[in-house]
């Protein structure tokens, strides 16, 4: 049982924890050096350092952060610090595949050779395209050349002599014509008559025609071994080719090779275009100026994938839209004749080709909110390499010809943004999640406010005010921007994390130290801001209090009611937070102990509030009737709530209304009431403390029943005290009273106009005391419950001595 | 070819071009036309069909070897008369295109006969017969063909053959000189047949002959020309636009024996002996 000594109202200096400025040894953040982001990130920080290191496979980071504490900023800098350390990571690049054109080769060069190697073969094409022309336009080509062809005509030709030589010599006419020869017998020098041959003796006409068939013969297999005649001629005319064309690439092919001497792969892909060249002659001949294929060139050149020209640290990427084709990269298609086709040029890199060798960042949320990307990651994390992969094909819709690009090995920090909920969820139903991403960076929501490290605060401020490009903060400006931290962070103690409403509200201040040609940033700018801010979000609040002043929302702020009290509730309305009083009540009549959460039967209460309301059915138990029974039937209702009602921290309040009914005692209604019971009575703490407070403030203010009005908030609760001004002045006015309660009895003591009256040595309550009036109403709920209860005694007897066990 | 305009001559003379749609005697064509311009002279296309083809294809035991594929295949009078028929359109069709082109139109002309009989009743001394390079038969296209080196051995009339690819030059004329006779006499002839304000025409005496040449009334040259190489570069050297020679110049005789003209991309005109 709590004390029943009447609890002294808080003294207005527990109401907000001023900085003192005083102690600030500066007159603007000017004279104050930067202080990192990320201090009192310690935790933090020291995770970051440690997944940055491991290099273990796995030992990837997912940094944990309310949304507005600027955690990719932080993590970027830190990560910018420490890949300033490292070494630049390679170049990569494509390069046509001469075995496998579908799989273009993977290279990598040292860091900026990337660049170098595009430009030299470039320079190569332009040789191939001006130079090897020129060679096969040479006199000197063009006379080898016609010496071969004349060469193979030539033998051709003789072996035709030959045959109508032959021919003549047997008086036979060897007679061409557009589609082939015929042989004839031939007397006087002419083709014989047809009718003068067949006056020849048959023996004649036989022999003619034997040598005839057999000149036939010898012609046919002339023609016949044209083609292998071709077909030498071609060889040689292709030596002769290959050697005017390695005379041709000897220079710059040379060149290349002795620039490229150190690199293996270069020089292996050198050979392997001077092969395709020479194997290709014919096209670079440039006959009737005819251009070289651009199918051809430009398998010579190299896709330089990533390229680190000028960089001087390991790269540390941020993807700001974390899809499948930003990160893993895509090969594009170009419509080429009507049809859509894709060489290894068209090999575009992802974000995890440009953080290879260094760092990548990837917001969550937006990882997740795409198709395929966070599988993609995945896919591409555990197998150690990228193979870039298109879409359709991975979904089967690929309709033309797509390249397997080798796949390029990766070494990358993965650093994941996320917020607590989707962390949780994907630590739950994700197991690749926590394989893959091993190491937890928790950025705290609120940082530590103690008071000699007010100092550090300022320069906190100072540098966010730098990073904001605001004017410089006086020291009083610094001194309320801190106090307003703590009003966000809803704690004395505490100063919120959240960088980015600090970071507006300079901004903001700033625009108004502008509009007053202020050179500073002074406490009256920023108390502008703040004010500013609070007026635009204020609409929903100012509703709210405009129904309770006309009576549409009942409210009583002065008298007493029994069954019937404040609570307080915190409302929010997009970005407006903002508390008010709910009218509670209580009604109760006799029963087997229970009380009707009527919130809960009409699906408007949350679990919490259920829980809450159980607790303190316990704890009037306990109170009243420890060792019998309480034969009470009450319910609880939030008048005029619509809108579902959960937490705890009514739980107090409903507790005072149930006693009131009760005991018949009216509550004093010029008080509001906030705080969690346990069983015991104690009352706990609560959020939204300094919301619920100013709100009844209002409505007092409104009703003009200011003077004795206040609120009764749990002890626990005081030093998260962060009030406005105009509630402290009423305070100091003894216009309003703040009570911290740590018992039940001292919310009674302070609700009720009666003694609470304590319990005898033979456990009553003095009568006519508060507790003695609850008391004797429950017993006589007790009598007039009795007959019913005591039959169902007896059956429960009987069923417990059956079965061997005792009911408490 | 109905709405081109037939070929009208304005001189004496004719150009008779052997045209059988082969490419030596579709180059021949092409060359043909500026000469005509140049000459005014009236343009025949001739299409000669030799009767010793008839024959063969009447005879019993004939049989064609293909060109190309070497096969043995019939070619009786009916396949002979059907090919050549073929022929003679084809070579009017290529005559009608490589004509159109200049908005120019001739018919083709067919005779039947022996090529040196049938040109000796149709060229008088005042004509040209133009001939190409090899005709389909043979591998070597630069060649001049049978009919072209029984003509160049004994020209009735003047002889031009063409040059393989059927491209004009610009440039003088050579005349190659070999002896000193008749030197003043060729000369005019020269002149004569490349027309009034024609090219410029330029001597070439054939060096390491003691003969004394009559002083010419023209540029000239004293040269060695003893291989197609040297008659080459000569040519290269004075970048000349074609070689006019005497039917009984002993280097002419050689060179189209030992086949120098085959790697000269130049028309020759051949005048007859006198």
């Amino acid at each position: 049982m709590g004390k029943t000594d009447t609890v002294r109202a808080l003294d207005v200096d527990a109401l907000y924890r001023r900085c003192p400025i005083e102690t600030l040894d500066f007159d603007s953040t000017d004279q104050l050096d930067p202080l990192p982001l990320t201090w009192g990130q310690d935790r933090a920080m020291r995770a970051l350092d440690f997944g940055s290191r491991m290099d273990n496979e796995g030992f990837n980071l997912f940094v944990q952060a309310s949304p507005g504490t600027r955690a990719l900023e932080q993590v970027r800098a830190f990560l910018d610090d420490r890949a300033a350390a490292e070494r630049v990571p390679d170049d990569w690049c494509y390069l046509y595949n001469f075995d496998d054109p579908e799989c273009p080769l993977a290279l990598s060069l040292p860091p900026g050779q990337g660049h170098r190697l595009r430009a030299d073969l470039q320079f190569l094409i332009d040789e191939l395209t001006s130079g090897v022309p020129g060679i096969f336009e040479s006199e000197e080509y063009q006379s080898k050349l016609n010496e071969l062809q004349e060469a193979f005509n030539a033998k051709q030709q003789k072996r035709l002599d030959a045959i109508a030589e032959e021919a003549k010599a047997q008086d036979i006419a060897l007679i061409s014509t557009p589609t082939g020869f015929n042989l004839a017998p031939m007397r006087d020098g002419e083709v014989i008559e047809p009718e003068a041959f067949e006056a020849l003796s048959e023996s004649e006409r036989e022999t003619i025609e034997e040598r005839i068939v057999e000149l036939q013969g010898k012609l046919q297999q002339v023609i016949q071994n044209v083609p292998n005649l071709r077909k030498a001629a071609q060889r040689k005319v292709r030596e002769l080719n290959e050697e005017m064309l390695e005379f041709a690439l000897g220079g710059p092919m040379n060149e290349l090779r002795e620039r490229w001497s150190a690199d293996a792969g270069v020089l292996s892909h050198l050979e392997r275009i001077q092969s395709d060249v020479i194997e290709n002659a014919q096209a670079f001949r440039n006959e009737q100026g005819a251009i070289v294929p651009v199918e051809l060139l430009g398998r010579y050149q190299a896709n330089v994938l990533v390229d680190r020209s000028g960089e001087t640290a390991a790269p540390v990427v941020y993807e700001d839209l974390p899809n499948h084709n930003h990160l893993v990269g895509v090969i594009e298609q170009q419509v080429r004749d009507g049809a859509m086709v894709t060489d290894y040029r068209l090999i575009r890199p992802g974000s995890l080709h440009r953080a290879n060798g260094g760092y990548l960042i990837v917001d969550a949320r937006r990882i997740l909110g795409h198709s395929l990307a966070w599988n993609s990651l995945k896919r591409v994390l555990a197998a150690g390499e990228i193979q870039i992969e298109s879409l359709e094909r991975s979904f089967g819709l690929a309709s033309t010809t797509m390249l397997t690009p080798q796949p390029i090995p990766l070494k990358v920090k993965v650093i994941l943004l996320t917020e607590r909920g989707i962390a949780d969820l994907l630590s739950r139903y994700d197991p690749d999640f926590a394989r893959l991403f091993k190491v937890e960076a928790d950025f705290a929501d609120q940082l530590v406010r103690v008071d000699d490290q007010h100092e550090q605060l300022a320069r906190l401020i100072a540098t966010l005010a730098r990073r904001a490009g605001t004017r410089a903060l006086t020291a009083a400006a610094v001194g309320r921007v801190i106090e307003h931290g703590s009003r966000l962070a809803g704690d004395q103690r505490k100063l919120t994390a959240q960088d980015q409403l600090l970071h507006d509200l300079l901004l903001e201040a700033d625009h108004y130290a502008a509009d007053a040609r202020s050179e500073w940033v002074d406490r009256e700018q920023i108390e502008q801001a703040i004010e500013a801010r609070r007026d635009r979000i204020a609409r929903s609040a100012e509703r709210a209090l405009e129904r309770i002043e006309r009576g549409i929302v009942l409210m009583q702020t002065e008298g007493t009611a029994i069954g019937q009290v404040n609570g307080l509730a915190v409302y929010r309305s997009g970005r407006a937070a903002f508390g008010l009083p709910s009218r509670i009540t209580a009604t109760t009549r006799p029963g087997r102990g229970q009380i009707i959460d009527i919130e809960r039967e009409a699906k408007l209460g949350g679990a919490i509030h259920t829980k809450g309301v159980m607790i303190l059915t316990r704890c009037i138990a306990q109170r009243y009737a420890a060792d019998g029974e309480l034969s009470l039937s009450a319910s609880l209702a939030f008048e005029q709530s619509y809108g579902g009602v959960d937490g705890d921290s009514a739980s107090v309040a409903e507790v005072c209304a149930l006693l009131s009914s009760l005991a018949r005692v009216g509550l004093r209604q010029n008080l509001a009431v906030t705080g969690s019971i346990n069983q015991h009575g104690q009352v706990q703490a609560v959020g939204g403390v300094n919301e619920k407070i100013e709100g009844f403030f209002r409505v007092c203010r409104g009703a003009q029943t200011l003077g004795q009005a206040g609120v009764l908030i749990p002890a626990s609760n005081v030093e998260h005290l962060m009030l406005d001004e105009e509630v402290r002045d009423a305070v100091a006015a003894g216009q309003f009273h703040i009570y911290p309660i740590t018992s039940l009895d001292e919310a009674l003591a302070l609700m009720v106009d009666l003694p609470l009256g304590k319990l005898d040595a033979s456990g009553n309550y003095p009568e006519g005391s508060f507790n003695g009036r609850v008391a004797d109403r429950l017993a006589g709920f007790t009598r007039v419950a009795r007959p019913e209860r005591d039959k169902a005694r007896a059956s429960a007897e009987e069923e417990s001595s059956a079965s061997g066990e005792s009911d408490d | 070819m109905t709405e081109a305009d037939p070929i009208d001559p304005t001189g004496s003379g004719r150009l008779w071009v052997l045209f059988d749609g082969s490419p030596g005697s579709q180059a021949a064509l092409l060359q043909a036309l500026p000469l005509m311009q140049a000459l005014g002279a009236e343009l025949r296309a001739l299409y000669i069909e030799d009767p010793a083809l008839a024959r063969c294809a009447s005879l019993s035991i004939n049989l064609e070897v293909g060109a190309v594929s070497g096969r043995l295949r019939a070619r009786g009078p009916s396949e002979h008369r059907h090919a050549q028929a073929v022929q003679r359109q084809r070579a009017q069709v290529v005559l009608d295109h490589l004509l159109g082109t200049r908005a120019l139109s001739l018919a083709l002309e067919s005779r039947p006969g022996p090529a040196l009989e049938v040109l000796a009743d149709l060229v008088d001394d005042q004509d040209w017969v133009v001939t190409g390079r090899s005709g389909y038969a043979g591998w070597q296209p630069t060649r001049p063909g049978s009919l072209t080196r029984s003509l160049a051995d004994a020209p009735r009339s003047t002889l031009m053959i063409g040059s393989p690819s059927g491209r004009s030059h610009p440039g003088p004329w050579l005349l190659l000189l070999d002896d000193p006779t008749s030197t003043q006499r060729r000369l005019s002839r020269a002149r004569d047949l490349l027309g009034p304000g024609g090219a410029e025409l330029r001597i070439v005496c054939q060096s390491g002959s003691a003969a004394d040449y009559a002083t010419p009334a023209a540029p000239w040259i004293r040269q060695r020309i003893a291989s197609g190489l040297a008659l080459q570069a000569l040519i290269q050297d004075q970048q000349a636009a074609g070689l006019i020679a005497s039917a009984d110049s002993a280097l002419i005789r050689t060179g189209l024996a030992a086949g120098w003209l085959d790697r000269i991309d130049r028309p020759l005109l051949v005048l007859p002996e006198y």
